[in-house]
This record gives C-alpha cells, sequence and structure tokens, in this order.
C-alpha cells in the first residue's frame, strides 16, 4: 500500500482539509477501495487524538446545565425530532455522513447551532404524543404531560417565529466581530419584507444611544433596517421590516445616537456577508 | 480522572443509555469527554464564547444521534472529538469568509473593530492534564521534527488546507504535502498503542 498512488491524498481528507476537485476524486476512488477506507479510518483515528495535544481549559460549569437543558427539550424519548430543510446539497463528505446520519447538524454555518432546535421544537408535541405508551411504561406520564403543556405553550409562541425563519426565499448572515462575541445571525424572508435578528453576547448600548442594523450593497451607501437594543444578558430576538426589491451582499451593525442615524457615523462592530437563499 | 480510554466499555454502555433517552447518561457521557470537547473548541476557536457554543452543538449533536453510533468504527471519545471539531471547523471557516467579504466592502474599509476582546478567563484542567493518553499524545508530537508538527497542527486546530498552510508558512505546496504525510505516518507509529486496531 506504501506505493499506492492515492495515498498522498489520505492525510489531508483524514483531517478534513481536502478541498474541491481533489476531495471529489478521492471520494469516488475511496469508495471503491478498501485499502484506502482503512487508511483513512486508521488515520482519523490518529487525527482525532490530536485533541489531547491542545493545552487543558475547563469548560464553565453552566456549560453541563445547558447542554442537559437542551437535551430535555429536543429529545424528550427515543423518537428523533429531524430539523426540516436541513438537507443540504454539496458533495457529501464522509464525516459528514456519519455526523448527520441520524440527526441532521447545522453545518456550513447557515442557521447555526440554534434553528434545528427550534425546528427541533415545534416537532416536540408531535414526539410527546407518539411516545405516550413509552413513557407510560415508566410511569412519568403525569412529569410528561406537564411538559407538553409547557412545551405546546413555548411551540404555540415560536410557530410565526419559525414560518418566518423557515419560509422558501429566506437569506441568512451571520455577523461577527473577526469571529468574537458578540454576534448576530440574521434570516431574511423576502416575501414577508423582514428580517429576523438574533443576537448574542451584546451588551445593551449605552444610555441615549441604540444599535442600527445597515444593509450594504457593494460600492453603495449603506441602508438602515431599523434600530434595536439588547437585555442585560446581551440577547435580542427581532423582527425589522425592509424595504421590497433590496439586494445586499452584507450587513454591519453600528452604535447611534437614540433614534438611530440616517447614515454610519461610527465603525461597524459587527459584519457579515448575506448567503443566497438556497 | 475519568477520562476517554478509562473503559470503552462503559463509554459504550452509555451512548446506548443515551439512545434509550436516558438523560443522565449524557450527563455522565458529558463529564466523561467534556473536557477534552472544550479543550478542543477552545484550542481551534481562541475564545470561551465560541467554545461553549461548539460544545454545546456538539453534545446536542451526539444526544441526538446515539443511536447510531458505532462503536466498531470508533471509540466514544474520538467521535466526540469529530464532531466537536467538525462544529469548529465550520465556524473557522464562517468566520474566513467574513473576513473576505469585509475586505471587499468598499464602503466599509476601516481598520480594525471597535469592540475589545474580552480575555477568557480558563482555568487549566487538572483532570485531563495527566491522562495516559494525553502525555502518550503529546510527547509523540514533541518528537515529530517541529515543520511536521506545525503542518498537522495548522491543518487540525486550524482546518486550513494543504495550499493554504503553504501560503501562510511561505513552502511549496509539495513541501507541506510530504510533511502532512511523513507528520501522519510517524503519528500513527508511534500512537499505534492506542488505536483501535493496534495491540494494546
Amino acid at each position: 500500500m506504501s506505493t499506492h498512488p492515492w495515498q498522498d491524498l489520505a492525510a489531508p481528507y483524514a483531517l478534513d482539509v481536502l478541498e474541491g476537485e481533489e476531495r471529489a476524486s478521492f471520494e469516488a476512488h475511496l469508495a471503491e477501495c478498501p485499502d484506502c477506507q482503512r487508511e483513512v479510518e486508521e488515520l482519523r483515528e490518529v487525527a482525532g487524538l490530536l485533541a489531547h495535544a491542545a493545552p487543558a481549559v475547563s469548560p464553565p460549569p453552566r456549560l453541563r446545565q445547558r447542554i442537559l437543558a437542551e437535551a430535555r427539550q429536543v429529545r424528550p424519548i427515543s423518537a428523533r425530532p429531524q430539523a426540516p430543510a436541513r438537507e443540504e446539497s454539496p458533495p457529501p463528505r464522509q464525516e459528514e455522513r456519519r455526523d448527520d446520519r441520524f440527526g441532521g447538524g447545522s453545518r456550513r454555518g447557515g442557521a447555526g447551532g440554534w434553528l434545528p432546535w427550534l425546528a427541533a421544537a415545534a416537532s416536540l408535541a408531535l414526539a410527546v404524543i407518539s411516545g405516550l405508551a413509552y413513557w407510560n411504561e415508566r410511569g412519568e406520564r403525569l412529569a410528561l404531560e406537564q411538559r407538553y403543556e409547557e412545551a405546546r405553550t413555548e411551540v404555540a409562541g415560536r410557530d410565526s417565529l419559525l414560518a418566518t425563519l423557515l419560509g422558501p426565499r429566506v437569506q441568512t448572515a451571520t455577523l461577527a466581530a473577526t469571529g468574537e462575541p458578540p454576534s448576530m445571525r440574521l434570516f431574511w424572508n423576502r416575501e414577508q419584507g423582514v428580517v429576523v435578528l438574533a443576537a448574542y453576547d451584546l451588551p445593551p448600548a449605552a444610555a441615549g444611544r441604540t444599535y442600527q442594523l445597515w444593509g450594504i450593497a457593494e460600492g453603495e451607501a449603506p441602508v438602515s433596517l431599523g434600530t434595536f437594543d439588547t437585555d442585560p444578558d446581551g440577547r435580542a430576538t427581532i423582527t425589522l421590516s425592509v424595504p421590497p426589491g433590496l439586494a445586499l451582499d452584507l450587513s454591519a451593525v453600528t452604535e447611534e445616537p437614540a433614534g438611530g442615524s440616517p447614515q454610519p457615523t461610527t465603525t461597524p462592530f459587527l459584519v457579515g456577508p448575506w448567503r443566497p437563499s438556497e | 480522572m475519568s477520562q476517554e480510554r478509562a473503559s470503552p466499555a462503559e463509554d459504550g454502555t452509555l451512548v446506548a443509555r443515551m439512545a434509550a433517552g436516558d438523560e443522565r447518561a449524557l450527563g455522565e457521557c458529558y463529564d466523561r469527554h467534556g473536557s477534552l470537547a472544550y479543550t478542543l473548541a477552545y484550542r481551534m476557536l481562541g475564545n470561551a464564547a465560541d467554545a461553549e457554543e461548539v460544545v454545546a452543538d456538539a453534545f446536542a449533536q451526539i444526544w441526538r444521534s446515539a443511536g447510531g453510533f458505532d462503536q466498531a468504527r470508533s471509540s466514544v471519545g474520538g467521535w466526540i472529538c469529530m464532531i466537536t471539531r467538525s462544529r469548529a471547523l465550520d465556524r473557522l471557516r464562517t468566520r474566513r469568509r467574513n473576513v473576505q467579504a469585509l475586505e471587499r466592502a468598499a464602503t466599509l474599509d476601516h481598520e480594525g473593530f471597535a469592540l475589545p476582546v474580552a480575555s477568557p478567563e480558563n482555568s487549566p484542567d487538572r483532570s485531563i492534564e495527566q491522562s495516559e493518553t494525553r502525555e502518550r499524545v503529546q510527547q509523540s508530537l514533541a518528537e515529530l521534527p517541529s515543520p511536521q508538527r506545525r503542518v498537522l497542527e495548522m491543518a487540525y486546530f486550524s482546518g486550513l488546507s494543504q495550499s493554504e498552510i503553504a501560503a501562510e508558512l511561505n513552502e511549496p505546496l509539495g513541501t507541506v504535502k510530504t510533511r502532512m504525510r511523513a507528520g501522519m505516518e510517524k503519528l500513527r507509529q508511534a500512537l499505534r498503542p492506542l488505536l483501535s486496531g493496534g495491540a494494546v
């Protein structure tokens, strides 16, 4: 196997850094070559061990609570909520197939981590009903019914938001300050003429100031999409109306005097490109 | 030190319990592998907030997909690291796209950003510091010629392609390819006892 012509590609493939043509042709070969499959599996294991080379840091204690709380909401029983409209088109990568075989993931940015969760919440009610028998056996029906009520309330509240996010012509953008927090996700539903803005880790604007969202077409002056502020824990989910007929390449956020400005008066601290709708 | 390779059998049981909807099993699984996942995400992304998001996403996926985990193909720790890294790579690549978009934006060509970057106050994690696997991996990496180690770290932790690494290091692409392959081969030999096919 040491002289196998494809072997040069096994290492970068196992490290998931092989791209484009090379990746596609190697995958085509891989499908038919048991030697290379073994090679890649073993090199993947080797690559996986590299995680141990990172300097150890402790996760914050809240992370454990958060993971458990989210798990409780999303998959209460063995039924698996599927996030709708998440099947994506690029050439399948083996790792993705392994990852996403069962639950669908939030690969390629897009809606990032929470859209699938939101979608999953919508299917929760259904999953709960179909799982009643299972939980009966475990004598947890009462607890389940209570959770069902909570879930139903939550789902009802999010139904319209979800419809906005999952519409057929929705463009998304992720805004970040060179990748550091705060960050923001935007969903632009062209049919409804609204942008849903979800902000994270953004402290509320100072007194007398506000945040302003801008849409930018390359080479043209920014267009205001509206002002907003965040709550004390740095979050906001806000729906803004957008004029029809806009074509935007980027969005950006600045801090402005209360009421907003016709054009940005400060340097944008969050910027990101709009991705075409799928 | 209840880390990864302590007990593959127990790990397998944990995943089976998760697949059956046992939330406590998810908690135990996190206790066992969460620190390593967070360590990896933090190393890749360089900040606590992103690392936290990525690990939460990864464990959500682990929870959802536990029913399909194939123990014959990977250890549980390896599976969790793979998912975590894959999520972190998504973020890294999004960041790079944003930076490129920013550079193109004629109307926004200011230098730098207004917001200061908070420095995370993370403490070293003792529980995974002394794991046997960890020692072995670090030692094996330390024994690689440093150009090979560098290439592997840039690929694994930063998700850079071979041509991106070549550009970054200002080296010919062929050199980078050779280093990557040679480095992986040496690591494979050194880490053989830790691999599922390797004799213990």
